[in-house]
């Protein structure tokens, strides 16, 4: 049986990149440990002594297992002294933790990618997997979503993955210079066509999730196979601390990406 | 044959225990107390041990799983884990070592929580009660007192067994009666949990609501409420040392289930439903038993007078009158 201590292991911040004003970039390096392995779609908590540890997913490919990359957006105080951190600092890591995302599902599958926000981060894992593995999908679809175009992130790697994938972009405010889909993600539901029998993951805050069950639930992409990645502030991991549970479910063991079908009428996960 | 104690030998043989082990016992609180009358506490040696208690305040679980209960001690870089000591938690009653013994199974499965699995692993348990001991649960030592004074000694584990010789226990030839202890008939019933499950629209939650302060009472002193916050304390004038900790926290308090950009509970309703739909419907299907054992304590320091009891009998009620429909 697993086993868990609470006590966080020691990392180095061997690179800091600002995504945008309010979200960094960390990789990091677990000391004392050659490899570290885990699967798009999980998180780790971070935590810095003196301070407090926060649920983070993880941004990079699986197959890089000498570091790995989190995303990290400014709100609270354990986020905020992240923030102040420099490269060559060290920070705690717990985990990884979750299921992660249905790589089994997805194989030779239409996948779309939808994101909001920082939702594209733990998405960014999933994306960078499949650039490494193309055949792993039939073909990718990347909806990715934010309040403006500066805060779009992983910008400039977007020229890299419409190699592989179609990238449709929505902005909601923005000045002429901006081509793309003006107002709030659905805008781009109604411009762009998806296969039939598409497998869809969406990530992004909650308002967003009705208008993707209305637009796809049941239609073109069947309720099992439409997966949500739900956000809790977990304080544990591993089932105990009760901070994440909606209803019968854990988001930090059974989650945090759940089929639609299987979380459709819990009322506790889309509230 | 039957091991026998005397309660006027009970302070010799707990003198002999805290020789080697830190004891806690009920103990009287201070009497301008306003709250309860008794507490687990520290034994003192030569005190007069309390044998006969109604309830404490707060459950043996403090021992086990404390307010506040440090997970490390960090110094600089520098991770130090905490240590249990050994206890013994004495005078437990029999919903007590129920309530220990199913936090016990929640915090081995399906993640085993090293730190309170190694405070239950150095802690020893004897129980007090006038009931037969359980069969289903651990326990080190269980005294059945079966008159006025006098004390049948069961012996649980082989650290029972070694704990006989510190006392004076003396062989008799008596017959122990059977007692056996009962729970209200209503955390038996078959239909609990599927009631629970299918009640989230009862008017019975925002009524509730209106009663409730949502204080978190009700979760401090359950033996079984276990929802926790972990916080940092970094000391004044030193920061770089400090201690992380596990505070007691309630699902019942606003913030509970906040993230950075939204609440998932921002109702009262919703949050005493949660209350109820985890003791009786997530527990239930994690662990196979229901997080309540009886013990009162919810209704006993209520501050809206909520009994779980009528809450509980309304909603099987019409769940079953819904059923015959």
């Amino acid at each position: 049986m697993k086993t868990e201590n609470y006590i966080p292991q020691k990392a180095k911040i061997i690179k800091k990149e600002y995504l945008c004003d309010d979200v960094i970039s960390l990789r990091l390096k677990v000391l004392g440990r050659k490899s570290f392995s885990f699967l798009p779609g999980q998180f780790v908590m971070l935590s810095v002594l003196g301070f407090g540890e926060v649920p983070i997913g993880i941004t990079s490919a699986p197959k890089e297992k000498r570091y790995f990359e989190v995303a990290v957006r400014s709100v609270g105080m354990v986020t905020k002294k992240i923030f102040t951190l420099k490269e060559g600092d060290y920070i705690g890591v717990g985990g990884p933790f979750g299921n992660g995302f249905p790589l089994s599902e997805i194989k030779g599958k239409d996948l779309v990618l939808v994101a909001g926000g920082i939702g594209l981060a733990p998405l960014r894992s999933l994306i960078k997997h499949i650039a490494e593995n193309r055949r792993l999908v039939k073909s990718l679809t990347i909806f990715n979503g934010a309040r403006c175009p500066e805060q779009l992130l992983f910008r400039d790697e977007y020229s890299d993955w419409r190699d592989f994938s179609e990238v449709s972009l929505s902005v909601e405010s923005c000045d002429s210079s901006w081509k793309d889909c003006v107002g709030n993600i659905s805008e781009i539901f109604g411009r762009t066509k998806i296969k039939r029998g598409s497998i869809m993951i969406v990530c992004g805050p909650p308002p967003m999730f009705d208008p993707v069950i209305n637009h796809y639930a049941g239609k073109s992409v069947s309720e099992s196979d439409l997966y949500f990645l739900l956000e809790r502030k977990m304080k544990c991991g591993v089932g105990k601390c009760q901070h994440c549970t909606c209803g019968e479910l854990y988001v930090c063991l059974d989650g945090p990406v759940f089929a639609y079908d299987k979380i459709k009428y819990n009322q506790e996960a889309f509230k | 044959m039957a091991k026998i104690i005397y309660d006027t030998q009970i302070g010799d043989f707990l003198d002999h225990l805290a020789e080697e082990y830190a004891v806690f016992l009920p103990t009287e609180n201070n009497p301008r107390s306003f709250s309860a009358q008794f507490k687990f506490g520290r034994y003192q040696k030569g005190t007069k041990p309390i044998l006969n208690y109604p309830l404490t305040v707060l459950p043996p679980k403090e021992f086990i799983f404390p307010a506040e209960d440090v997970l490390f001690k960090y110094q600089k870089e520098q991770i130090i884990e905490a240590k249990p000591q050994k206890q013994i938690i004495f005078g437990l009653s029999y919903d007590d070592l129920e309530g220990i013994e199913k936090l016990r199974k929640v915090f081995e499965v399906p993640v085993r929580d090293k730190p309170i699995v190694d405070k239950l692993e150095n802690t020893i348990l004897i129980a007090i009660d006038r009931y037969s001991p359980p069969g289903s649960i651990s326990f080190d030592l269980y005294l059945q007192e079966i008159e006025k004074g006098v004390f049948v000694a069961f012996v649980g584990s082989k650290k029972g067994k070694t704990l006989l010789g510190k006392g004076k226990f003396k062989d008799h030839k008596i017959q122990v009666p059977t007692i056996i202890f009962k729970k209200d008939p209503l955390l038996n019933d078959p239909n609990l949990s599927m009631a629970f499950k299918k009640s989230k629209d009862h008017p019975i939650w925002s009524e509730l609501s209106k009663k409730c302060f949502g204080c978190g009472i009700c979760s401090y002193v359950c033996p079984l409420c276990y929802c926790y916050d972990v916080k940092d304390k970094p000391e004044f004038g030193a920061e770089s040392c400090g201690v992380r900790c596990r505070t007691w926290d309630s699902c019942l308090l606003k913030n509970f289930a906040e993230t950075s950009n939204h609440n998932f509970r921002t109702e009262l309703k919703d949050r005493i439903y949660n209350w109820y739909f985890h003791k009786f419907v997530r527990m239930p299907k994690e662990f196979g038993f229901s997080g309540c054992v009886d013990c009162n304590r919810c209704v006993v320091y209520c501050p809206a007078g909520i009994n779980y009891r009528k809450v509980l009998k309304r909603v099987l009620d019409d769940y079953k009158k819904g059923l015959k429909k």
